[in-house]
């Protein structure tokens, strides 16, 4: 349940988004169904959604996690409820190809590469990893490949980041709750980096000079999130940290909009 | 009869204040130019002894440094067998006596290379008095705090540690040097500090050149160090708040410390703690 509850909000991630940025571009329901297909793609399983009028170009969003199973994604669709079935429809009509592939850690994700080989006229890729530091490592080994990259309550992994080191600057944003127990703040020994310093490390690749700090107004009840923006990046690159004042582990969308955030970001680069 | 009484008071108060070390004000010829600096030498002091450097400010002198009561590290040297070098600044075009970091008015004018020149004296003393070619580390405040940033880009092999105080990364330094080696670093420095300002000055507002936010610029030596963890704790203090974040795990095992003095201003934050004596015990952790 659990597993099928991550890729409905992922789905709803990207429906917020699509709600956000291009509502008058959207078409009738009626034009389009969605289409969900469960694949293997570079020895990855993969769930691809997307609406069945989309244009060859959309944009492609890879969401790397690394609890998906195999089952759920086989028939997602009728294990879904109603309402997140809307929302994954409303999300991916006409605009963007959501891309949910499973993948562990690893110190080697040139296996990205192939991924987005299978989507070759996408206009735009990007990376999200959710819950690990897939999108670290990428932007460490392959920069150039993801127009920007999003982690959301992961962190750089120890063993990937003695191995790897940033060389380009990224653009790249990351989400995390300061009491995120899995993907510790201040690190976990010989699991992952500090978010403080793993997103550090890109903004010293990045030469940024500054920072703005800037607090969300807080849904009722729940904890209080900033979003430090690290400003004067090389080539125009921007790098944003959204910190919750929460214990949340997973996609903090209980404490404000994520989704909106992430792709509001995504969508300028 | 007095007078003799006074005279040999006189002497003996004398004694006592320099007892078992020497001072000495030498100079070498560095770049085509004669380089003074200083050196306080405590008594018996070992072979193989460790050296530290400490460099003033803007339009300041290594002389008041020398003999600036509030900085003990004299003390701790004496205490720890340690000989200490005050070079002095050349005056730079203003003129002003700097060291040369990238300031405007420096760029393209200012011909010294002072890495150059504290590497090179490094080398002459290490040599002359038969100190640890290993143990040699660099503190400075402001100007010379800026030195100990473009150090640790230029020459981190050079020095065991490297303590900046009140000091900036200039986004000069930056465009022409990348950190290559790992370099255990600490910076102490105010919030309130209106000189050298804690959020960074990006477009050179103030006229020191444009400069990095300050914990982005410690945080880019962390980057370099490829420190995996921290930790942040409290520091008990006379005056302003004081937190120490640490950043550690680095594959090279050197860390990065550093201090945020709540409220703090353009100074060695002596009021509030001992940060020489806390600099001297950073230092201590990579005597090798």
């Amino acid at each position: 349940m659990k597993k099928i509850f991550c890729i409905l909000s992922l789905c709803l991630m990207f429906a917020v988004a699509c709600e956000q940025t291009a509502n008058t571009e959207i078409p009738e329901k009626n034009d389009s169904s969605l289409v969900v297909v469960s694949q293997t793609i570079a020895d990855h399983n993969a769930v691809i959604i997307k609406p069945s009028n989309s244009k060859i170009t959309a944009p492609v969003v890879v969401v790397v996690a690394d609890d998906i199973t195999l089952a759920t994604r086989m028939s997602p669709v009728p294990e879904t409820p109603e309402v997140n079935f809307k929302a994954a429809e409303h999300c991916l009509i006409g605009r963007y190809t959501l891309c949910v592939i499973e993948a562990g850690e690893t110190e080697d994700v040139s296996y990205l590469n192939d991924i987005k080989s299978a989507f070759p006229n996408a206009s735009k890729y990007y990376l999200v990893s959710y819950r690990n530091g897939v999108a670290y490592t990428a932007a460490m080994q392959i920069p150039a490949t993801f127009a920007a990259y999003a982690c959301v309550s992961g962190a750089i992994d120890v063993e990937s980041y003695k191995v790897n080191s940033f060389t380009q600057p990224v653009s790249f944003v990351h989400v995390h709750a300061k009491n995120n127990a899995e993907y510790k703040w201040t690190g976990v020994e010989n699991k992952s980096v500090s978010v403080p310093l793993s997103i550090g490390a890109v903004v010293a690749i990045n030469e940024c000079t500054h920072y703005t700090t800037t607090a969300f107004t807080p849904r009722e009840d729940k904890g209080r999130v900033t979003c430090t923006q690290y400003l004067g990046g090389l080539n125009g690159t921007d790098v944003k940290l959204y910190t919750v004042d929460s214990a949340n582990s997973g996609w903090c969308d209980e404490e404000f909009e994520v989704y909106n955030q992430i792709w509001n970001f995504f969508k300028t680069r | 009869m007095k007078k003799i009484i006074v005279l040999f008071a006189a002497l003996l108060l004398c004694s006592v204040a320099t007892a078992g070390t020497t001072k000495k004000n030498e100079t070498i010829t560095d770049q085509g130019l004669t380089r003074t600096y200083h050196l306080y030498i405590p008594d018996n002091l070992p072979s193989g002894a460790p050296l530290v450097f400490i460099l003033h400010g803007y339009g300041g002198s290594a002389e008041s440094y020398l003999n600036n009561a509030s900085l003990t590290f004299k003390k701790l040297a004496d205490e720890e067998k340690v000989m200490l070098c005050y070079p002095q600044a050349t005056k730079d075009p203003k003129p002003n006596t700097g060291w040369n970091v990238y300031y405007p008015w420096q760029i393209d004018k200012m011909k010294v290379d002072d890495c150059e020149f504290i590497c090179n004296l490094a080398k002459h003393l290490q040599s002359t008095y038969n100190l640890s070619e290993k143990n040699t580390f660099l503190t400075g405040m402001s100007n010379g705090g800026e030195m100990c940033y473009l150090m640790a880009y230029r020459k981190p092999e050079a020095f065991g540690a490297i303590a900046s105080m009140a000091g900036l990364t200039l986004v000069e330094m930056a465009k022409r040097h990348d950190y290559t080696k790992p370099v255990a670093f600490m910076e102490v420095h105010g919030t309130g500090d209106t000189t050298s300002r804690w959020e960074g000055d990006p477009t050179n507002q103030y006229g020191w050149g444009a400069y990095l936010a300050v914990p982005l610029a410690v945080e880019a030596v962390a980057a370099a160090n490829k420190c995996m963890y921290q930790e942040t704790k409290e520091i008990a203090t006379k005056a302003n708040r004081i937190q120490l974040h640490r950043y550690y795990g680095s594959p090279s095992g050197k860390e990065v410390h550093f201090y945020e003095v709540t409220n703090g201003g353009h100074n060695w934050a002596t009021d509030s703690f001992d940060s020489c004596r806390t600099i001297m015990e950073f230092f201590k952790k990579y005597m090798r």
